[in-house]
């Protein structure tokens, strides 16, 4: 387990299929810093959910088409960052779900901004969306400490 | 593909997929799930004992059918939920609005 200072990228092709290459290598990443394994499966779903947006929403379910991410990890704190180069995400157009409405959709943002700390975005450049996520390292545990952070949903920020 | 179980239980229909429950598969546990409505098996229970990950296109698959089974006079529970499944429920506030029990026996013996 290591909490020095870490950076990695992975890449993957707009198809459903490949999501669960990307989760494999995202735990085994994350495992690998020690973080308590509850953060772990938080930061896993939030990435999974804008790898999920962008083969649906920024490249409209084409196949082919490229997603990066990249861990950088810090010793306070985690940074996952998610790429495309499809159609920006326009925050303009984004509803939070009703959840007391039984919503069968549109609820992958609200997972994302309730599993990390930091949320934040960015559609400034010639195509696509860069995501930032960020997840704090909680007080020193033991490895594997099933105690992870609790929050209210992250503030989004573009 | 998921590989999905699918078994009866009196009047009740289990469905036990194997697996994560992603975008890569949640149309087919849809499917799967609107099949069986549509030959009246309208008491359903997805065990999910066997997976280890959800997110919302597999949250969505289970929302809808609920609605959908929900408007034909029946219903859909859930059961076995792992701790990182059930933190998604939770999550969510699904676990208000869905039924969920710890065990597949437990799950059951509300349908008598």
């Amino acid at each position: 387990m290591s909490t020095s200072p870490h950076f990695s990228t992975f890449s993957m092709t707009s198809e459903p299929e490949q999501l669960a290459r990307m989760r494999s290598w995202l735990w085994t990443a994350l495992v690998g810093q020690g973080l308590p394994l509850e953060d772990c499966a938080k930061l896993l779903i939030a990435v999974g959910e804008l790898c999920g947006n962008a083969i649906e929403h920024a490249y409209k379910g084409a196949s082919g088409q490229p997603i990066r991410v990249s861990l950088d990890a810090r010793p306070d704190r985690l940074a996952v960052e998610v790429e495309d180069w499809g159609v920006p995400f326009d925050p303009s157009r984004y509803r939070a779900p009703d959840l007391d409405a039984l919503p069968d959709h549109g609820l992958g943002l609200f997972v994302v901004r309730s599993a990390v700390d930091e949320v934040a975005f960015d559609v400034e450049r010639a195509a696509g969306t860069r995501w930032i996520l960020v997840k704090r390292r909680s007080a020193p545990g033991r490895p594997g400490d099933p105690r992870g952070s609790e929050g209210s949903p992250a503030p989004c920020i573009g | 593909m998921m590989d999905i179980e699918v078994a009866q239980a009196a009047q009740v229909t289990v469905i036990a997929p194997k697996g994560e429950l992603d975008m890569a598969v949640a149309d087919q546990i849809r499917k799967t799930l609107t099949a069986l409505i549509d030959k009246k098996q309208i008491r359903l229970l997805v065990d999910l004992a066997d997976v280890a990950y959800i997110d919302s296109s597999g949250l969505g698959a289970l929302v809808a059918t609920l609605k959908h089974a929900r408007s034909v006079g029946g219903d859909l529970r859930l059961c076995t939920l792992h701790p990182d499944v059930h933190a998604i429920f939770e999550m969510t506030r699904l676990v208000k609005v869905m039924d969920i029990y710890p065990s597949r026996a437990e799950a059951l013996a509300t349908w008598r």
